[in-house]
């Protein structure tokens, strides 16, 4: 048996945030806790059977700043990679993960954004009262189980990375114990996560039964030669059922909403943003990479199943944000209806080819940094001093004057969420939206996409309007958060978003670039 | 799927439907035929034929389902020396294996692979041990 090092060298980003993930966690673990007893804020003798052990409040702050350092120095190994990559994919593990630009590309959003939401976390768990130390650890895993799915070259590499990934997300879900709410989304997400995750599992033995690899490269090539078996098609369908529940997107959207909204803030936009990019780009690579032959028949070919996807979560995610008085859950449907833009591109890409992956994953990161940024605000904003969410459309109530800056901030991420030049979201669906075009047979998806676009500008003027012009309530929110990190945190993510809208063209060269 | 292929799970079919039909003629036999004398003491629940204390619905304590979980990973551990251990020369060897000697170079990769796996084992069991998980107290 040989061993190659040059697969470790390949595959650096991933060990980095390996061993970064471990350093976290016994960081977390050796540094100091006191023991608090049973009832709260008992604070009991060692001895005493019922104490357990918590940090001391603040004491774990410090982690956040090593985990920023860890994930810049993922993207700084990230850059040199794309900077020293051939210019065909290189395939490392036997087979198991492949190196290309399209997957440093997503890595680098993620990791990017994950390292611009982090940085809101050490504040808010403050504010919140439910401070917790593998918080960051739990990041820097679900990151390792992104880029396993995102460089899958093998079934087994894609179910992997989804269960790492997902792993991470249903405890930091969870995390805010003291919420009733965080329970139940953290319950209702990993209910649906594991049964899906058992629909995934039943999708790759029925594709392996039939084509008796796992190998995608195998399963392209003999679904090519031979054709597919009706096994085949109820396979990948399962598969393409576990990422549509994975995605949020209708029908298999019902956990979204409450799991984002239950979710502690950061831990939503985490989610909205790296989850949802590492997951469509494990869908690009397993529907456009493997099986480009399956998308257009007229009634089984994927790029038919998704525009209905699309469809459905486009109208659906839309009209259920509309009525919402919730800013976090209207986000939450937006997020939704995202999901179906999305699916606008994936759908494109079965039919336009190459050229529409370019504008996929401008959409993509584009909308990965929006999320992070209106979530920072949200973050920032809906906090009061008992620690409780202040998220309704009323708290925020005159916003605009009791704190310029969060109402500014969060008015360009909702711009840009809507589509508005001058910012990263209106070149998003501008250039998806023109690269979808190239198909006449598309333009019904797109005069659909159209038109949820401008449904969904009325929610998000509605919290612009709520934050300008509507007369504060009785008792407004607080701001109790006082935060550097954060302020910085979400002002670098909403200039990114602001930076992508007047100068789109260096990414969209960056994005034209990341090929398979 | 091609038609030898179905055919080989023809013998899976047959036992199947055996066992179907097989546990169908028993239970319904013994319903037939058997007489059925029914008194208080026979419908009454019972726990290894004494009479049943308390209620069924006891709270565990949770530490048990911590002890549990703590199982898994450590017996998880151990089920994967076993193939480890049963492959150990061929992954040592860089040339063919033939009746347990390595004709070809003999390398640490095997025992490398292994020590990365156990010292994340490791790790997990000094995290354990920090959060307080393995003591009952």
């Amino acid at each position: 048996m040989t061993f190659d090092t040059s697969d470790l060298v390949a595959s650096l980003p991933l060990l980095f945030l390996t061993v970064a993930g471990i350093v976290l966690l016994l960081l977390d673990a050796f540094s100091r806790v006191v023991l608090v007893g049973r009832e709260h804020h008992l604070k009991l003798p060692a001895e005493t059977s019922e104490a357990v052990a918590v940090p001391p409040p603040g004491s774990r702050n410090y982690l956040m700043p090593v985990t920023l350092l860890f994930l810049l120095g993922a993207l700084a190994i990230i850059v040199w990679q794309v900077g020293t990559l051939p210019e065909t994919s290189v395939t490392i593990y036997r087979g198991m993960l492949v190196v290309d630009r399209f997957g440093l590309f997503v890595i680098g959003v993620c990791v990017a954004a994950a390292a611009l939401g982090i940085v809101s976390a050490p504040a808010y768990m403050r504010a919140h009262k439910m401070e917790f130390g593998e918080f960051y650890a739990l990041v820097v895993f679900a990151l390792c189980g992104m880029i396993i799915l995102v460089q899958a070259a093998d079934l087994v590499s894609v179910f992997l990375g989804i269960e790492t990934m997902s792993l991470g997300a249903y405890v930091l879900t969870g995390s805010w114990r003291r919420s009733a709410r965080s329970s139940e989304a953290a319950m209702k997400y990993f209910l649906v996560g594991a049964f899906v995750s058992g629909l995934l599992v039943y999708g790759i033995a029925l594709i392996y039964g039939v084509t008796e690899t796992t190998s995608l490269i195998d399963i392209k090539r003999i679904a090519m030669s031979r054709g597919a078996a009706p096994l085949f098609y109820i396979g990948w369908m399962l598969l393409l059922v576990g990422f549509a529940f994975k995605l949020g997107v209708v029908p298999f959207h019902m956990w979204a909403p409450d799991t984002y909204d239950g979710a502690p803030t950061p831990v939503s936009g985490f989610m909205m943003s790296c989850i949802k990019a590492a997951g469509f780009a494990g869908l690009i690579r397993l529907l456009q990479g493997t099986l480009p032959m399956l998308a257009r028949d007229p009634f089984t070919g994927w790029t038919f199943v998704l525009s209905w996807l699309a469809v459905l979560s486009m109208s659906l995610g839309n009209l259920a944000a509309i009525k919402q008085d919730n800013i976090k859950r209207m986000l939450a449907y937006s997020s939704i209806s995202h999901a179906g833009y999305l699916m606008v591109g994936v759908v494109a890409l079965g039919t336009v080819g190459d050229a529409a992956r370019g504008p996929l994953l401008f959409y993509l990161a584009s909308y990965a940094l929006t999320v992070v940024a209106s979530m920072g605000v949200v973050s920032w904003v809906g906090c009061d001093e008992r620690g409780e969410e202040r998220v309704r459309l009323s708290d925020w109530a005159g916003l605009g004057k009791r704190e310029p800056m969060a109402a500014l901030l969060m008015t360009i991420a909702l711009l840009s969420l809507g589509g508005f030049p001058p910012t990263a979201g209106f070149f998003g669906k501008f250039y998806l939206f023109q690269a979808a075009l190239g198909e006449s047979k598309l333009l019904w998806l797109i005069l659909v996409a159209i038109a949820n676009s401008l449904v969904s500008v009325y929610y998000y003027l509605r919290v612009i309007t709520a934050m300008y012009f509507r007369e504060p309530a009785p008792n407004p929110a607080t701001l109790p958060i006082q935060s550097t990190a954060m302020k910085v945190g979400v002002l670098v993510s909403t200039l990114l978003v602001l930076a992508m809208g007047m100068f789109p063209g260096w990414l969209s060269a960056l994005c034209a670039a990341a090929k398979f | 799927m091609s038609v030898e292929q179905a055919t080989d799970y023809g013998p899976t079919l047959v036992a199947i439907l055996f066992g179907i039909a097989f546990s169908c003629v028993f239970l319904g036999l013994a319903m037939f035929l058997g007489p059925k004398r029914e008194n208080a003491e026979k419908l009454s629940p019972f726990e290894c034929g004494s009479e049943p204390i308390g209620s069924p619905r006891v709270r565990f304590s949770v530490k048990f389902y911590q002890v549990a979980l703590l199982f898994l990973i450590f017996d998880i551990e151990a089920a994967f020396l076993y193939p480890w251990a049963a492959i150990f020369r061929r992954l040592s060897c860089l040339g063919t294996v033939i009746g347990g000697e390595c004709l070809g170079t003999v390398t640490a990769f095997g025992f490398v692979e292994m020590l990365v796996f156990m010292s994340t084992l490791v790790v997990a069991l000094a995290y354990v041990w920090r959060k307080r998980a393995i003591g009952w107290g």
